[in-house]
């Protein structure tokens, strides 16, 4: 075992704990890019000082899926790949789910969040192609579901809409690459992994996020993204509307319970999201049939 | 003078404009500046120029508001100066009165007062023969002058000039002796000269034409780089570069850089500006290429940290004036917009998209404090650019339908609640009203769990989707 000098042992300790975890600088930086973990130990990622301040994560202030995944949220400075499953509209982008996000990204879920916002400076969030577009209202009922300001977002929001494909990965790199932005929702086009690494790389060394709205026949390629998930409109029996959300992968662990339901809870006064419990209601059905049987 | 309801009543539909002598005055100089493509020397009165420097424009009369063209050795380049008055009136629409004289007074006195336009007098005694019969207040001196002239007799500058010249002075003030000694050119006068502004202007002129791509890309990069450099060394930065290129057929290309924020930092504009200029299309030889920079605006030299930090503040708010730079040159600046919600029921109308580079934070609207508070479980999540027209089977006219076919698909439905009648605003004014028959809202949810926003028109019963919780 080839022990690293003194000075990085205390660098170390302060890090990730123990030294004797860290075998070597190689190892090291294995475990900054949170390709190499313990077991047992959370996969840990060096955070520049600016950002290790926002916090690691944006979580989706739902407890069932925070809990689930490994930082308590989606992680920063990362891509995220977002799909859509409806047959009847191959071309559709979820919107209400990354409407949410962003929310949490610029405003944090939290109170405690909401103290350091006051204290950063105004960072943008960025909107890139119509397909990827939030109807501006939904924006404004999101945040004022959670307290805060509801024209915070909207202010904070850019829109952009580049008139083709290369013009829109443009777009999305140079956003991720710029200091002014928090977070990037854009829809993606048709990319190769080695433009996912490119945008990925991108948005490690700049600490923003990205959340990647893409074609749901993409959804087997390869790419880089640090987790994966699939929007699928589910029946509800309630009155609201539920979407089977999964979670196809998630880098560096391995897949837990990966499906939810969520919808609008509107049981109190304010409107957020939860999770559904996943009881299968056929009572719909049975009415169906009776009425296809003329009873 | 004459109040102006009974101006109105004597000349019905006649157009009314407040008296503006400063706007007016500006346009002039405008024109002024317009007019020194005829001559390096292009004055305004200096009646004009003086009440202007003392605040007074008001009690300037319009007889001065007129311009000096020096055609002092210009006639190489526009010919004999009959014709260059015809084109010259051309080109003033025949509105103008022109004259030519060899003194400024004489040629003032000749544009208003004489007959004929243009009244062109090419040497001094002819000068003096055009002046003769003209009135004794052509000669530019103050009304209670040209009364005590008239007392006398004195009507015209004929007359005028057969008093002997040495009385003068003291008989109707010194002004007078010197109008007179202006007009005749015994006295010199002086030109109040207006002076073009500053133009940040580069031009290159090729010959032989550049015909290579690469050729053409380097001498825009140059010329970008000695116009940011004039720019720098005056503390200036633009807002807006105009790019044009001319081929050898004179037919010129015109591309414009618009800016987000005014900038002269070189780097950060050869960053962005680079992509473009290898991006774009060059058609056939270039025979000159003309860089121009617009709206300038004054820079205060800003210091910049070394290490850019992302909860930095004005690190931050720099790189986000660059990074809308980048998007309106590369993208477009329609394309870039920022959100607006209005206090509008009329879901269409409830928000507005403007470009994020017009809407500095001079203009920002106001409205967002108004939005209607829906919630998201009553407006969907995405919303059409336009409701998709679909057929449906509804059993009741109040019910939601149970049977919609949309995108050519049968969607039965198994949920439905509404409706939410939405109808035209009064308040808003005729367009709206037109344009927008009250409409029945139903939110509906399909048997595969897809909950749509539906309305049916009250006017023509069609039924549309116009959003989906997505």
């Amino acid at each position: 075992m080839t022990m690293s000098p003194r000075s990085t042992h205390s660098l170390q300790d302060t890090l990730y704990g123990p030294p004797e975890a860290m075998q070597s600088l190689a190892m090291q930086n294995l475990v900054e890019q949170g390709l190499v973990w313990r077991q047992g130990d959370e996969p840990c990622t060096l955070y520049r000082f600016g950002d290790a301040q926002e916090g690691a994560t944006i979580p989706f202030a739902i407890p069932e899926i925070d809990d689930a995944l490994p930082q308590h949220g989606l992680q920063r400075g990362a891509l995220h790949e977002f799909f859509y499953n409806d047959p009847l509209m191959p071309e559709a982008f979820p919107s209400a789910i990354p409407a949410l996000l962003a929310h949490n990204a610029f405003c944090g879920a939290t109170q405690q969040d909401t103290a350091w916002r006051d204290s950063t400076p105004l960072r943008t969030i960025m909107w890139i192609g119509r397909g990827a577009w939030p109807t501006p209202y939904s924006l404004s009922q999101i945040a004022s579901a959670t307290h805060s300001s509801p024209d915070a977002l909207i202010k904070a929001s850019l829109f952009i809409d580049p008139p083709n494909d290369k013009l829109k990965l443009w777009a999305i790199e140079t956003a991720l690459r710029s200091l002014a932005v928090n977070l990037v929702v854009a829809e993606c086009p048709r990319i190769s992994l080695t433009t996912t690494k490119r945008l990925s790389l991108a948005a490690k060394n700049n600490g923003t996020t990205a959340l990647l709205l893409r074609n749901i026949r993409d959804s087997r390629a390869a790419s880089c993204a640090t987790t994966r998930w699939v929007v699928t409109p589910a029946p509800s029996s309630h009155e609201t509307p539920l979407w089977d959300l999964s979670l196809l992968k998630i880098k560096g662990n391995t897949l837990r319970s990966s499906s939810w339901l969520v919808g609008i809870d509107g049981t109190s006064s304010n409107v957020s999201m939860r999770v559904f419990p996943r009881v299968v209601d056929r009572s719909h059905e049975e009415s169906d049939t009776l009425k296809r049987y003329g009873t | 003078m004459m109040a102006l309801p009974l101006a109105q009543a004597l000349a019905p539909g006649s157009y009314v404009e407040p008296f503006d002598p400063v706007r007016d005055c500006r346009a002039l100089y405008k024109l002024a500046v317009w007019c020194l493509r005829f001559s390096p020397l292009v004055g305004l009165d200096s009646e004009l120029y003086s009440a202007r420097k003392r605040g007074e424009l008001a009690s300037v009369a319009a007889l001065h508001y007129g311009i000096t063209i020096d055609l002092t050795g210009t006639q190489k380049i526009h010919g004999d100066t009959a014709s260059f008055c015809k084109r010259l009136a051309k080109l003033f629409k025949d509105r103008s009165r022109i004259a030519v004289a060899p003194t400024i007074g004489g040629a003032w006195a000749l544009s208003r007062y004489a007959t004929t336009t243009p009244c062109i007098a090419p040497s001094l005694p002819a000068l003096i023969e055009a002046l003769k019969p003209l009135q004794t207040r052509a000669l530019r001196i103050e009304p209670n002058c040209v009364e005590r002239l008239t007392d006398i007799g004195v009507y015209t500058i004929e007359d005028l000039l057969e008093l002997p010249r040495h009385t003068l002075g003291q008989r109707f003030g010194k002004p007078l002796l010197y109008r007179l000694s202006q007009a005749l050119g015994s006295l010199e006068e002086r030109l109040h000269t207006v002076t073009p502004p500053q133009r940040y202007e580069r031009h290159k002129i090729f010959e032989p034409p550049l015909s290579h791509r690469r050729a053409i890309t380097i001498a825009i990069e140059q010329l970008f780089l000695e116009l940011i450099r004039e720019l720098r060394a005056a503390q200036l930065s633009a807002r807006s570069f105009i790019l044009t290129l001319e081929d050898t057929n004179a037919q010129c290309s015109h591309k414009e850089f618009p800016l987000a924020s005014a900038t002269n930092d070189t780097k950060h504009l050869t960053a962005i500006i680079q992509p473009v200029i290898d991006a774009m299309r060059f058609c056939g030889e270039i025979h000159a290429i003309r860089l121009q920079a617009r709206f300038m605006g004054q820079t205060t030299h800003e210091q910049r940290s070394f290490t850019a930090r992302s909860y930095d503040p004005t690190e931050v708010a720099r790189s986000y004036k660059e990074l809308l730079n980048s998007f309106s040159i590369r993208i477009g600046k329609d394309r870039v917009s920022i959100a607006t919600l209005h206090h509008s029921y009329v879901p269409e109308h409830s928000f507005s998209y403007t470009s994020a580079l017009t809407s500095t934070a001079s203009n920002t609207p106001s409205v967002m404090e108004h939005a209607v508070p829906y919630n998201l479980k009553e407006r969907p999540s995405t919303l059409f650019a336009k409701p998709e027209p679909i057929t449906t089977i509804a059993m009741l006219p109040d019910k939601p339908p149970s049977f919609i076919q949309w995108r050519s698909s049968h969607l039965p439905i198994i949920y439905g609640m509404g409706p939410e009648r939405i109808a035209p605003e009064w308040w808003r004014g005729d367009p709206q009203r037109e344009t927008f028959s009250t409409r029945d809202y139903f939110t509906v949810q399909d048997r595969s769990g897809r909950w749509l926003w539906v309305f049916r028109d009250q006017q023509t019963q069609e039924w549309f989707v116009h959003g989906i919780w997505q």
